[in-house]
């Protein structure tokens, strides 16, 4: 529709194409640029007032992660 | 036999219902030319035409809602909800319409539609892709709720649902999408009624673990495990959460003395309560510890980078394992 217009011509094609791919370059090292949470970070900003079931599980998995625990063994 | 993918069975089951039963039709978004994002309907719109295999708007609350008024004209329905976390736009046709229709209409209507619904996580996926709310649904009379985990048994899995009366949340475990095992894939669906036969798929005597879904994989992985010790782990994939089979469940803890219920929704009111609750209340003389449930913490479901900490994995079985085996 845009070419039947003469909105779209092949320069201002590649000018699309060149900025969406700078845009999906950005995007895919912003990604793996992130730094891994806190695994405790799970439990964050669930609710704004104190919760005792979220800090009772909490303190389950804080305790369970400082114990002796096999991170690889998954399925 | 075949060798597929659960994709691949759910595919060849969708494929078998739709030639045996011109009266079914799938609905989704995505499923008909790219054949579902998953592609789980690959190939269908191509065999049975665009009429059957249907395109439709994102918009999840029109999807039921057509496909009940489908059902209600004699149509065998599909929908599919290309992620768990989509299926809440549906919420209020599935369990103020579709749940009732049959009570409302003094049983005079069926709505004989299946409503499936990949979940669970697992798969690095961002916010509303990898949610477990199955437990919303079970907890509504008026729907059966199930839980595929392997090719083979999804392929009957998925036939026995479109040939039942009622309507079938039928939810598939993403993250076993492209687990592969021998089908045969010219066996019978078989009743509808064993739809909701759970299966003991690892003979033990020393404790039971049920799981569902994705997690029966990780509950076999750990009685692997545990057998390593000589400890012998039953693993009953409880195939259905509502109705569940619990004669399956209670025979094999009034074996066993012992059990572990394994699944990614939140612990806190999810199926794993509702199973501990009746095993205490008819097996209690049989119990030799608490039913131990593993499941994830009650918090949205996390970033992909900490799902790993979120989902039950084999070392968090084993962990309820030896909790279990130690008690008295």
């Amino acid at each position: 529709m845009l070419q039947r217009r003469g909105l779209l011509d092949a320069a201002h094609r590649g000018d699309v194409e060149r900025s969406a791919d700078d845009l999906a370059r950005t995007l895919r090292a912003g990604c793996l640029a992130t730094v891994e949470p806190e695994p405790a970070s799970i439990f964050d900003h669930v609710y704004a007032e104190p919760h005792p079931g979220l800090e009772e599980e909490r303190a389950a998995f804080t305790a369970w992660w400082a114990g002796d625990h096999d991170e690889g063994a998954r399925a | 036999m075949s060798t597929l993918t659960l994709a691949g069975a759910l595919n060849a089951g969708l494929r078998q219902a739709m030639a045996d039963d011109e009266r079914v039709v799938l609905m989704g978004e995505d499923v008909g030319t790219l054949g579902g994002v998953f592609r789980v309907t690959d190939g269908l719109q191509a065999a049975f035409g665009a009429q059957r295999v249907v395109d439709t708007p994102l918009a999840e609350s029109g999807i039921i809602g057509t496909a009940i008024g489908l059902a209600m004209r004699g149509y065998r329905p599909v929908c599919e909800i290309q992620f768990d976390g989509f299926v809440y736009p549906a919420f209020d046709q599935v369990v103020s319409q579709l749940a009732k229709l049959h009570r409302r209409t003094d049983g005079t209507v069926t709505v004989p539609l299946t409503v499936r619904v990949p979940f669970g996580g697992g798969i690095g996926a961002i916010e509303h892709h990898s949610e477990s709310p199955e437990g919303y649904f079970a907890h509504t009379a008026g729907l059966r709720v199930v839980a595929c985990s392997r090719p083979a048994d999804a392929f009957a899995m998925v036939r026995q649902a479109i040939a039942s009366d009622d309507p079938v949340i039928f939810f598939e475990p993403k993250r076993r999408y492209w687990d592969r095992e021998d089908v045969d894939v010219d066996a019978p669906a078989g009743p509808v009624a064993d739809l909701h036969r759970a299966h003991v798929l690892r003979e033990g005597e020393h404790a039971t673990v049920v799981a569902y879904g994705p997690t029966v994989a990780t509950a076999l992985a750990a009685a692997a495990r545990m057998a390593d010790d000589g400890v012998r782990v039953e693993v009953i994939d409880l195939r259905s959460l509502s109705p569940v089979d619990f004669a399956c469940v209670e025979g094999s803890v009034r074996k066993t003395g012992r059990l572990v219920v394994v699944h990614e929704a939140p612990t806190f009111l999810g199926l794993g309560a509702e199973i501990a609750a009746r095993v205490q209340e008819r097996c209690f003389y049989s119990l030799e510890a608490p039913v131990l449930r593993v499941g994830a913490p009650n918090t949205p479901y996390p970033p992909s980078k900490v799902e790993r900490h979120y989902l039950p994995d084999v070392e968090r079985v084993l962990d309820a394992l030896d909790r279990s085996l130690e008690a008295a």
